[in-house]
């Protein structure tokens, strides 16, 4: 539901901040669409991997439906994989495809990273003109059902042994969820994103009706819930969530 | 109490919990301080105040309770709501009992057999807004509150030499369950029993109600009555003190049981009157945290010392009653406070030695006559 009353101006301003907002959201999926790619060779069965490369497609097909909107809007996105953030993200991923690790791999890909994704696009979503909002609500209840895909198996995963399963999620918290703070943190490490056109985009966000702490606020909140639902105990998700840059 | 080796093998399953909220963002940064490694900064008030809003009801950590020192511990979990300082500001919303039913359905998926509602999270129990549950029991804590308030009330009048038929007993709050049960158990044994409360219909039929056992007066204006009344019970549900010390009576003995306090607590204003933190117990054999962190923002002049709401689950756990005890509003009577006495003492819990903002009384001697 669009929270707007009325429908917002597109301004010079809104534009600049939708093509920063797009730029992530375009090179996001992408990093997705190579993640899920990567996995397909861990699954044993035709099955999985055929369920590894439907996911992919769909991911880029989510990216196709982004560059869609950026052309609707009439601003170029720029799509960077090796973007400092994303880069760290992507390397930390195919270290654990390497090992062969597909719970940790899930937990990346569609808990950590579409948790980031579903809570940022349903934020977008409210604040931006109804074509644009389309785009962002209907991919982030996609991305939602990803989220939805992984719950099941990550709740066996840790039935077979709690103490193990935890011990591991706080590893790739501490690797992926850090990461992921820094790039809606108050101070960046990296310096410039990579992809944001000119000066970052988080200080320019309230022309558009979106706040930085509002956005990295949501994808926490979304993403605990998500652990909450796992079975992983609250007062564990709490220390790791208390560590993370602000 | 146990060996730490016992402690640290004990089941992650908790017997019970206590569900609950911060007093103070003081409080929720000391919480944090604790749970952050010492090589990172301690979060300022606004990264806070940024961080804590988002976070959805969960476990903050597991604790025992013992009671007495060779007796085998039980396990518990504190379950914050994260219902801040400046959500209780705004009253009774939507939001603030979603959260607080979501910190009941955490208590429930961490198998807690009973779960006590502590401060502002009681109203929901209080306004009978039972949420179905399969096997985990509710109580609001306050019958075991309301315990410790009188018996705390009646220490500090025999430490102080203060015959309790000499006293004009002033009960602030005194139509919620707290302040009503506290009101009923000293009708007919002060010399004047005056009730102040916010809704002026609930407030006369207590008084009502009351007066048959002796004398009492009632109004909504408190500020007249604290004037009057040598003795005050403040157990008013404020989301921050609302009653200036320096605005009671010169020598008042003041029970303050409200969480967060009532009465705003200035050391100058002290003067003859004296102040105690009212409703608060201790455990015999001990109240432990497996990480520190409760230790760390639960912090008070004498140690395993915690809140009659919190309690009541631990006694109700120990004692194996897996009941809900306290519930609806104004339904605790003298009688019921009794049996929670009895069922406490059963359980090691203690009235806490009395102390007030500056720390313990001076005439306090641990352990003395306080059980």
């Amino acid at each position: 539901m669009n929270t707007n009353t009325t429908a917002p101006s597109i301004t010079h301003e809104y534009r600049g901040v939708f093509a920063d907002i797009l730029s992530q959201a375009i090179t996001g999926e992408l990093i997705g669409m190579a993640n899920y790619a990567a996995m397909v060779r861990m699954y044993p069965d035709a099955e999985g991997q055929c369920d590894a490369v439907a996911h992919a497609a769909n991911e880029f097909g989510h990216s196709q439906a982004f560059r869609r909107a950026a052309d609707d809007l009439e601003v170029t996105p720029i799509v960077n994989l090796d973007a400092p953030y994303w880069q760290r993200l992507r390397q930390t991923f195919l270290r654990y495809v390497d090992a062969g690790d597909r719970i940790a791999c899930m937990v990346i890909q569609e808990v950590m990273l579409e948790s980031f994704a579903v809570s940022m696009y349903y934020a977008v979503a409210d604040v931006a003109h109804d074509k644009l909002a389309k785009v962002f609500r209907s991919i982030g209840d996609e991305e939602e059902g990803h989220v939805d895909h992984a719950i099941g198996e990550l709740q066996e995963a840790l039935a077979a042994n709690r103490e193990e399963f935890e011990n591991k999620l706080e590893v790739l918290h501490d690797e992926v969820m850090t990461t992921l703070a820094e790039m809606l943190g108050a101070r960046d490490t990296v310096g410039h994103c990579g992809l944001c056109k000119g000066d970052c985009v988080k200080g320019s966000l309230h022309h558009v009706g979106l706040d930085r702490s509002r956005l990295r606020g949501l994808a926490l909140n979304h993403y605990l819930r998500v652990l909450d639902r796992i079975g992983v105990r609250g007062d564990r998700s709490l220390k790791w969530i208390a560590r993370l840059p602000v | 109490m146990d060996s730490e080796a016992t402690r640290l093998t004990l089941t992650s399953v908790p017997t019970f919990a206590a569900i609950g909220h911060l007093e103070s963002w003081d409080q929720i940064n000391a919480v944090y301080r604790a749970m952050r490694p010492p090589s990172l900064a301690p979060l300022s008030d606004s990264e806070l105040r940024e961080l804590v809003p988002w976070i959805p009801p969960r476990t903050v950590t597991r604790f025992h309770v013992a009671a007495a020192p060779a007796a085998h511990p039980v396990s518990g979990i504190y379950v914050d709501t994260f219902l801040t300082p400046d959500d209780l500001a705004l009253g009774p919303t939507r939001h603030l009992l979603a959260r607080v039913d979501a910190a009941i359905r955490a208590a429930e998926r961490e198998g807690a057999r009973v779960a006590t509602l502590g401060g502002f999270t009681s109203i929901l129990l209080e306004a009978m807004a039972q949420p179905p549950l399969a096997d985990l029991i509710l109580t609001t804590g306050n019958t075991l509150t309301a315990a410790l308030i009188v018996r705390g009330v009646e220490r500090a009048a025999r430490l102080l030499g203060r015959p309790l038929e000499c006293e004009t007993l002033l009960v602030i709050g005194a139509t919620g369950d707290v302040g009503s049960a506290c009101a009923r158990c000293f009708a007919g044994r002060t010399r004047r029993l005056l009730l102040a409360a916010r809704n002026r219909k609930r407030l006369e039929d207590e008084a009502i109600r009351l007066r048959r056992r002796g004398p009492v007066a009632e109004s909504t204006d408190v500020s007249t009555l604290l004037k009057e009344a040598t003795l005050i019970i403040a157990a008013a549900s404020a989301p921050a003190p609302c009653f200036n010390l320096a605005d009671c009576h010169p020598d008042a003995l003041i029970c303050d049981a409200g969480y967060p306090k009532n009465i705003r607590f200035v050391p100058e204003d002290v003067q003859r009157r004296r102040v105690f933190w009212g409703g608060m117990g201790v455990l015999g054999g001990g109240l432990w945290s497996d990480d520190g962190i409760l230790e760390a923002f639960y912090r008070f002049p004498s140690t395993h010392t915690a809140h009659g709401c919190m309690l009541e689950g631990a006694a109700l756990a120990i004692a194996e009653r897996f009941e809900p005890f306290s519930t609806g509003r104004g339904n605790i009577t003298p009688e019921r406070v009794d049996e929670m006495s009895r069922l406490s003492r059963a359980s090691g819990i203690m009235l806490a030695p009395l102390f007030d903002g500056a720390g313990l009384w001076p005439e306090e001697n641990a352990n003395d006559g306080r059980a």
